[in-house]
């Protein structure tokens, strides 16, 4: 994928979209336009072919794709969507247009302050409850510099999802604490950010590729700093970024990006099949994890070694559908009704839990769950996987 | 109080002659469907903005230093906070003149995204002044602050903000204590700048 074009007239040629066929696959399989009539990828790319440009920066309906990659996937023509996407909000951006923002803009809020190199972060609260957690904190005094340990746990925006999503019952806190410790029972000490920010990954998506390109920087200088070989998280969104689209954008980190369950995966022998347990578990794949970064298997081997039985969703895999929102924009109608849709889906696997590999798929689930009548008729117990994989700890 | 029409086209009717104008409905909402025309986000932001000497726009990208040092922000209740300060004022009592009071209906209107966007554009401190448990104007708005103060609080932890970041239930009778609660928390975030 080719971030760097920004310009429309640039994108429409390294998007591919001057191959379209106008079979319309692409809204046909749209989440999105399934439940908003309004919304048809087919039409953009028309517009963005015929140079429309006006007709495409002025529609409200700009900020509505949630780059799960569902039409790219199926796409004949391999026509790469969001780049389209990304180039539009680009450029919407630059003419002061922006995304409505959801939950009252605290996210927009802190993801813009951490792009103030001097902001002094208290973000390892969530490592004090354990007091046998092996690791390794890295700040930019030299003291703590030259670290023996290679590895880089990049923890991701947990404790800041915790802090704000308190009363959804998320528990971003478990889940940091929860990949630690697999970390740890791999023989694995790893270094810890005591400054890390935000990947970027939602405000590249809306295009503030400004704001994307300070935070990545930051993370950067002190990923170089820190000495470290590889850098693990259990964000599928920060392994796109860190993995992707920091080097897409001239931020290269020259270390080796790993989704915590490619790892799992990897040290085979380590975790051990354990007896059948009771539970039956259905998995929810999160988009970036998914179909950004291809890993399909490597999640589910883990729980089934675990002894956990997997049923899968109608909707799996390259085909799972989202869970109907991406950053924290433009959320309405039609992406309830897609969240809606994939509960009823979980539900009717018969599985006791629906695993999330995403904390930012768990959390709007569990928003659509607020409507009382949907959570009791289809209400599932929600549980991170690396929350359950810790089990085998 | 407005809807905004679902794409469904299904809409929620509010009867504005129902409506009690708390707020609390905006606040809560995750998706801005629910607004209140008396006091919208862009309304409190531009009260925001002008406390801290910004020129009142709403691009939040082009930010520029507050005129003042450490201004302090008040969001007070009507019913509470905002009547413990005129008394205050009435009766001669002082607080520091860097403190700018931002009225709101009720405090359960206020998101921890207003609250620490205040932060963001240059204040040295935010407080809430509500009224005291049990004797909320709007009988729960003040459990709405509260909880919205908690995710705040969670939030300026994180960021190592949370000593610029308070929440005082205040009697709308009485202007020593708002007088009190505002030199003492003043004092705090000056000394902790």
């Amino acid at each position: 994928m080719v971030f760097l074009d920004t310009t429309l007239e640039q994108t429409i040629h390294t998007s591919g979209i001057l191959r379209c066929l106008e079979c319309g696959k692409c809204t046909a399989i749209c989440p999105i336009a399934r439940y908003d009539g309004g919304f048809s990828p087919r039409v953009t790319v028309g517009r963005a072919l015929t140079q429309r440009d006006n007709e495409l920066l002025d529609d409200d309906r700009l900020w509505t794709c949630l780059n799960c990659f569902q039409c790219s996937q199926v796409c004949p023509a391999n026509i790469d969507y969001s780049a389209l996407t990304l180039a539009v909000r680009t450029q919407a951006r630059k003419r002061g247009q922006a995304a409505l923002c959801t939950h009252g803009e605290a996210i927009h809020v802190w993801m813009r302050m951490m792009t103030q190199p001097e902001l002094k972060q208290d973000r390892l609260g969530w490592l004090s409850p354990i007091s046998d957690f092996r690791f390794s904190i890295f700040d930019s005094s030299p003291a703590t510099r030259h670290s023996a340990h290679d590895t880089l746990f990049f923890a991701g925006c947990a404790p800041y999802y915790d802090a704000l999503f308190a009363p959804l019952g998320i528990a971003g806190a478990s889940v940091a604490q929860a990949s630690l410790r697999i970390l740890n029972a791999l023989g694995i000490e790893p270094q810890i950010l005591a400054g890390e920010r935000c990947c970027g990954h939602d405000l590249l998506w809306e295009g503030d590729v400004d704001r994307f390109l300070q935070l990545a920087r930051l993370n950067a200088e002190m990923i170089r700093a820190s000495g470290v070989k590889r850098i693990i998280s259990a964000c599928p969104e920060c392994v796109r970024a860190l993995k992707v689209d920091y080097p897409a954008f001239g931020v290269r980190l020259g270390v080796e990006v790993v989704h915590l369950s490619e790892l799992l995966a990897d040290s085979n022998s380590k975790l051990k099949i354990s007896n059948r347990k009771s539970k039956m578990v259905t998995y929810h794949d999160p988009c970036r994890l998914g179909r950004h970064l291809g890993i399909y298997a490597a999640p589910r081997k883990a729980l089934e070694q675990l002894g956990y039985q997997v049923v899968e969703m109608r909707h799996n895999r390259r085909n799972a559908t989202c869970c109907g929102t991406n950053g924290w924009t433009h959320c309405g109608a039609a992406n309830k009704a897609i969240q809606v849709q994939r509960l009823r889906e979980a539900k009717a696997t018969g599985a006791d839990v629906l695993v999330t590999a995403c904390l930012k798929c768990q959390i709007h689930f569990k928003c659509a769950l607020m409507d009382q009548q949907m959570a009791d008729e289809i209400g599932i117990e929600m549980v991170d996987w690396s929350e359950l994989v810790v089990g085998w700890v | 109080m407005t809807g905004r029409q679902g794409d469904s086209g299904r809409l929620a009717i509010v009867d504005s002659l129902l409506c009690a104008g708390c707020g609390n409905c905006v606040s809560v909402c995750p998706v801005k469907a629910a607004n209140i025309s008396s006091a919208t986000d862009e309304a409190i932001e531009a009260q925001i903005r002008a406390a801290l000497g910004h020129p009142v726009t709403l691009s939040p990208c082009h930010l520029v230093t507050p005129s003042s040092p450490h201004p302090v922000l008040l969001f007070a209740c009507e019913w509470s906070g905002y009547s413990a300060a005129e008394l205050a004022g009435a009766r001669g009592l002082t607080y520091p003149a860097n403190t700018r009071v931002i009225r709101v209906n009720c405090t359960g209107r206020l998101q921890p995204g207003l609250l620490l966007k205040a932060l963001e554009l240059g204040a040295a401190g935010v407080m809430v002044l509500g009224c005291a448990p049990g004797v909320c104007h709007y009988e729960r708005g003040n459990e709405r602050a509260a909880a919205v103060f908690e995710q705040t609080n969670a939030l300026g932890r994180l960021m190592g903000l949370d000593t610029r970041i308070a929440l005082k239930w205040i009697p709308a009778d009485d202007g020593e204590q708002f007088a009190r609660t505002v030199n003492e928390f003043v004092e705090n975030v000056i000394r902790e700048a």
